[in-house]
């Protein structure tokens, strides 16, 4: 009897040795190799649904540290001199401090402001004028414009191939060393997806976190913002994602058409994408070509320096009057968008390259 | 009797086992319906009835400028055939990039072919819209293959480029990337061959089709293309649509090997 016990759990085993080997081989992993560790993002309530397809990239926390090494990585630059995070800042709310245009290589200069790179899954188009119509190949422009990173990438890619350290990330990440394009820009994509920004005074306000409450300057100042501002920078986001020209002046040193160097429209002449007013108060200079040092400069060219030209868009045309008062508890009310588990999550900051 | 009860369960324990090995086999092999082979397709680029030569040869367009290539690169994709029934036989999405400065992808193979006789082909020149806005793609169609704008998204679907003293450029260069996948200007074109004798696939051995591509197609018909007017086409638009209806003209069958 005890002999047939035996026999029949032996048996059992063996069958289920059996369909496990099977089940292995069907997924090809290499020996050795553990699979990735899924990452769950957490995403701030009452915020839209991500646009970025996440199911054709999967989030693991290896291939966000692969995401974040790269993009720390200033050897990913033509000349090893500047990297993703050197324009985007975490402290600046991934824009570029104190910098009007973005710079690069050799330096030379662009001619457009460092645009801030939070919240990028919910958004559809990319660069100010909206020309990059999907997140994941997004960093392909910088990373190759001869003004940025200036790189080639078929000499990049076989740079990072003979790093022994590339290729362990890349196998811890996707199971083998191999690095290609697609791999390395869907784990540039995994770490800019983590990027994400909504818990701020605001946020705690509206959301009713902890007892949040606004003081009475930033809630007259949401109450100037809900009246003159929220069209185009419309909550949850902070804009509405549209492309608008709001009347700022022409320069024509730079002779940026925006939107319509894209499209090819006249109606498109001037309008860039509007700008997230999450995070503006550390995330100067503004506009498209970062002419705007200090918030109050912003307030003064709606209240009396718009240019308005047949495609300044209806709502800004006759200006937008504030006091110097509203002004005021505008900016204190800005203040309350600035999310601190965003500029100092340590999860974001930078990683040291030998 | 513990013997009986042995073989019994050895032949539960036999059976199992070849039942889960029989799941598994099946799960790693599809069932095909129809036996296939492959048809390898040669495309051989010409000017004229010269084979293109890059940067060697000289040639004369119809507006009568004086040009040499340097780079002459496609995207050839969703490959169809007609079998002699009048059925239309759609092949697995494969996308190919046929550069002239790399003869082995001059050589490409449809590896999914119903054993069969074939009467016609057709295939895209480019890469279909959704392509365009899907992120990162691999293979042909990686971004290292210089083939995709960064700065307004989407692939050049064909690219030529040379040199011409009638080009207005700095250094006589002429640029053509066409390119465009939204209306108006979606430059995606289909090409539609009646092969001039039948294509046999057969389950041993593999035919092949000789194609060729006229380079020089791209200047006229119907549309008359001059350097002089447009050295630097790197962007939808008219003058992209007119050089892809022409190219759009530029294959034709040269031989089929059964």
């Amino acid at each position: 009897m005890n002999r047939k016990v035996l026999f029949i759990v032996g048996v059992i085993c063996l069958v289920v040795a059996i369909a496990d080997a099977c089940k292995k081989g069907g997924s090809g992993g290499p020996d050795g190799f553990v699979s990735p560790e899924p990452y769950t993002l957490q995403l701030p309530p009452g915020f839209p649904a991500p646009v970025y397809d996440l199911s054709q990239n999967p989030l693991t926390k290896e291939g966000i540290a692969l995401g974040r090494f790269m993009f720390y990585d200033y050897r990913l630059s033509k000349d090893s001199t500047v990297s993703c995070g050197f324009c985007h800042q975490q402290f600046a709310a991934f824009g570029h401090f104190d910098h009007a245009l973005g710079h690069g290589v050799g330096g030379r200069q662009g001619n457009r402001s460092v645009p801030v790179i939070f919240n990028m899954l919910f958004q559809k188009e990319f660069m100010w004028d909206g020309g990059v119509n999907n997140l994941e190949i997004q960093p392909l422009t910088p990373l190759t414009d001869p003004n940025e990173m200036g790189v080639d990438l078929k000499v990049l890619l076989s740079k990072m191939q003979s790093d022994p350290q590339y290729r362990k990330m890349f196998r811890d990440a996707y199971g083998t060393e191999e690095i290609t394009s697609q791999r390395m820009f869907r784990a540039i994509t995994q770490f800019v997806v983590t990027m994400v920004s909504g818990n701020s005074k605001y946020d705690s306000v509206i959301n009713h976190v902890g007892g949040a409450s606004f003081t009475a300057e930033e809630q007259a100042g949401y109450h100037i913002y809900q009246q003159k501002c929220a069209a185009c920078h419309k909550e949850p986001l902070f804009t509405d994602l549209s492309y608008r020209s709001n009347g700022l002046p022409y320069l024509k040193q730079l002779n940026d058409v925006g939107r319509m160097k894209i499209t090819g429209n006249t109606a498109d002449y001037l309008k860039f994408k509007v700008p997230s007013l999450r995070n503006i108060i550390k995330s100067a200079p503004y506009m498209h070509d970062g002419r705007f040092f200090d918030i109050y400069q912003v307030f003064d060219f709606y209240d009396h320096g718009v240019e308005v030209t047949s495609a300044t868009d209806p709502l800004v045309k006759n200006g937008i009057p504030l006091t110097d008062a509203e002004k005021r508890q505008l900016y204190f009310f800005l203040n309350t968008l600035t999310d601190y588990t965003l500029i100092q999550r340590s999860a974001l900051s930078e990683v040291r390259i030998n | 009797m513990i013997l009986r009860i042995f073989y019994a369960w050895l032949t539960i324990l036999l059976s199992g086992t070849l039942l889960v090995m029989a799941a598994c086999s099946k799960s790693l092999q599809p069932q095909a319906n129809a036996p296939i082979t492959a048809v390898h397709i040669q495309f051989n680029n010409y000017v004229g009835n010269v084979p293109l030569q890059l940067n060697a040869g000289a040639y004369m367009n119809t507006a009568g400028e004086q040009y040499t290539v340097s780079k002459f690169l496609y995207y050839v994709s969703n490959f169809q055939l007609t079998d002699i029934n009048g059925k239309t036989i759609t092949l697995p999405q494969r996308y190919f990039l046929v550069d002239q400065a790399t003869d082995s992808t001059k050589k490409i193979t449809l590896d999914s072919v119903p054993v069969g006789q074939y009467t016609a082909i057709k295939w895209t020149i480019g890469v279909d819209s959704i392509r365009n806005v899907s992120g990162v793609q691999a293979g042909a169609l990686a971004p290292e293959n210089g083939m995709f704008w960064t700065w307004n998204s989407g692939y050049i679907m064909a690219k030529m480029e040379g040199h011409s003293p009638q080009a207005t450029t700095a250094l006589n260069v002429f640029l053509f990337h066409i390119g465009g996948f939204k209306q108006p200007y979606n430059a995606l074109k289909t090409i539609s061959i009646t092969l001039p004798s039948t294509l046999t696939a057969g389950a041993n051995h593999q035919a092949k089709i000789n194609i060729k591509a006229d380079a020089d197609k791209w200047f006229h018909t119907p549309n008359t293309v001059s350097i002089a007017q447009s050295s630097i086409i790197m962007a939808a638009g008219v003058n992209a649509m007119a050089i892809a209806e022409n190219y759009q003209q530029m294959f034709s069958v040269m031989s089929i090997a059964n």
